[in-house]
């Protein structure tokens, strides 16, 4: 079968503030801002929309050093016309269908932590753990923690594995 | 400051039915699973479920470039089970994550291959724009079998390559 994909190119968010949403990814997360737009004519149909164009403003970020033509970019995106839309319940919960989380990968997590649980905006949805994955070769052990976003965007934090025990 | 994160690492995608997905997102868009996880067992407070265990099935998804990619977590919730009543956010204008974009060699052949199935909603059939940069950008829009907004942005150097 011929692989068609090439890469996950950028993963959307909907914020209701593009300014709160950029200082968020930028200032605490470290992310830098590859592109920039404000555009009144966006294509309607093409974001599922009956209208012809929307009116909306967007910054891509990605992680510092990242490759544009190899990382997948976050679009952050603000609806002016019509307006982004306020989460009206509860943040989804992981096992809702669809689009439920991004995962960060970072150098030193107990650092992250401390960045990011000293934020006012965030809620931490769980501290530290270990988490154990038994894979039919080998067991995997590995660091998480997660929070909410500003905006109720459920991220997972983890760094890479500590060690690697192969079964006999 | 410190720039403590290295990369977005990976994307979850909660489905009701793994390989139903996996039938889709392989088929269809041709992506590669380079790791499987059936019925695991694992701690689940840092997934929002403090206090309990929880079991998944899961499938980690790439496309053709791999270096350092990105990719995407397909997980079905076994215990407790995936909630597929609302399903994904309705409008891209909601607040939260609502859509992906996938780079891919030909927007066309794969709108193809949507075409013969019952299960996908077309939201903007191929088109063909000037890129914000250099060059052109043939683009699709639909929704997947699970009502997950997914676009599809293929390079051109000229409009009509």
């Amino acid at each position: 079968m011929t692989l068609m994909t090439q890469q996950l190119l950028h993963v959307c968010i909907a914020v209701p503030d593009l300014n709160a949403a950029v200082q968020f990814y930028r200032d605490l997360l470290g992310f830098k801002s590859v592109f920039e737009t404000e555009n009144g004519t966006a294509d309607g149909a093409l974001l599922g929309f009956d209208t012809d164009v929307v009116n909306i403003k967007a910054q891509h970020v990605m992680t510092v050093g990242a490759s544009p033509r190899h990382a997948t970019a976050i679009n952050l995106v603000e609806f002016v016309e019509p307006k982004t839309k306020s989460a009206d319940s509860a943040p989804r919960a992981m096992n809702d269908t669809g689009l439920t989380r991004l995962a960060l990968l970072v150098g030193d997590l107990d650092l992250a932590f401390e960045r990011i649980a000293a934020n006012r905006s965030v809620e931490i949805i769980s501290t530290t753990r270990e988490i154990v994955i038994h894979e039919a070769e080998s067991t995997h052990t590995s660091r998480w923690f997660s929070f909410l976003d500003p905006f109720g965007v459920f991220i997972t934090v983890t760094e890479a594995p500590r060690n690697d025990e192969r079964k006999e | 400051m410190d720039r403590y994160i290295k990369r977005l690492f990976h994307v979850c995608i909660t489905v009701p039915d793994i390989e139903r997905a996996l039938d889709f997102y392989q088929d269809v868009l041709g992506l590669q699973s380079i790791g499987s996880l059936r019925d695991e067992r694992t701690d689940g407070a840092v997934l929002g479920f403090p206090g309990q265990d929880i079991v998944i099935h899961a499938d980690h998804l790439c496309g053709t470039q791999t270096d350092n990619a990105t990719v995407i977590d397909l997980v079905e919730f076994v215990e407790p089970k995936t909630v597929a009543d609302d399903g994904p956010y309705d409008q891209t204008n909601h607040v939260g994550i609502t859509r992906m974009a996938f780079d891919v060699d030909d927007t066309d052949a794969i709108y193809a291959k949507l075409g013969q199935r019952g299960d996908v909603d077309i939201l903007a059939a191929p088109a063909t724009v000037k890129a914000p940069t250099d060059g052109y950008l043939r683009i699709l829009t639909f929704k997947d079998p699970h009502g997950i907004v997914l676009e599809l942005i293929e390079r051109r150097g000229a409009p009509s390559d």
